[in-house]
């Protein structure tokens, strides 16, 4: 079987496939489109491609997205609700018996 | 004040995901959306005032995605701080993940689990492209290379 030999083409994509999924970018997603055509003529960039999102796959996997029980996501939408209260209250134009209140227990 | 606290509500299961990849404890990750919350509603003068400024230079930026960075921001901020002063077990099925640098993970967890266009993550973790760019590509050689997973020879 004859050996590869990358062509520029080839090693310019092979700089930035890496990169691939920052196509969502929309400076990016032109460099790639000039890069696509390249990539489905030749089979050594196709299979450089294929291990790549391989690879994202797995790196993907290893990331968590951890989701809060709904428990505990009303606690924390309590806590915001509290919070932004609190901010509001202290900054009113006017002083209110809310305010007097927050003061006299020193918050 | 109802619609900001709604749109708080809406955000925080977002945002405790992101606070919980800096930080694998429910509790401190919880905290982290609080005091983001808190440091942009105590500061909500400026913050208006700041954000009149940039919506002026950039016509595409809506006040909701100005929110969503400043919030993101400030986890960062505060989550990589913490991180330094709190010792946490991390889960053990992301051992790997949690090895890594904290820039590393934010990095990672933004780009892989969000939609934030690469400009935003620039300006939520303050980096320059390239630096971004290096972060992401060292964070990704960094999981593997733990995980004992074949690296392909283009990356």
């Amino acid at each position: 079987m004859a050996k590869f030999s990358p062509t520029p083409r080839c090693l310019e994509t092979r700089k930035l496939l890496p990169f691939l999924d920052a196509q969502r970018d929309p400076a990016w997603r032109q460099q790639y489109a000039s890069l696509a055509g390249h990539i489905t003529t030749c089979p050594q960039c196709q299979r450089e491609l294929k291990s790549l999102e391989q690879m994202l796959a797995t790196v993907e996997n290893q990331i968590p997205c951890k989701a809060l029980s709904p428990h505990d996501q009303e606690n924390l939408n309590h806590e915001i609700a509290e919070v932004t209260l609190e901010a509001h209250l202290k900054n009113a134009p006017r002083p209110s018996l809310w305010r007097r209140l927050l003061q006299w227990a020193g918050r | 004040m109802k619609n900001i606290l709604s749109y708080f509500q809406q955000s925080s299961p977002k945002l405790f995901s992101f606070a919980y990849a800096l930080l694998p404890d429910v509790l401190q990750a919880q905290q982290l959306v609080i005091d983001a919350v808190a440091l942009l509603v105590t500061e909500r003068k400026a913050w208006v005032e700041e954000t009149a400024k940039i919506m002026a230079a950039q016509e595409v930026a809506t006040r909701s995605t100005l929110l969503q960075r400043y919030l993101y921001r400030h986890i960062f901020l505060i989550g990589r701080t913490r991180a330094k002063q709190v010792a946490i077990t991390p889960p053990p099925e992301f051992a790997s993940f949690y090895a890594l640098p904290v820039t590393s993970r934010a990095v990672l967890f933004l780009h892989h689990q969000t939609t934030w266009p690469i400009d935003d993550i620039d300006d939520i973790l303050s980096l320059e492209r390239p630096v971004l760019f290096a972060h992401l590509q060292q964070a990704r050689h960094a999981l593997l290379d733990k995980l004992g997973a074949r690296i392909p020879e283009a990356f």
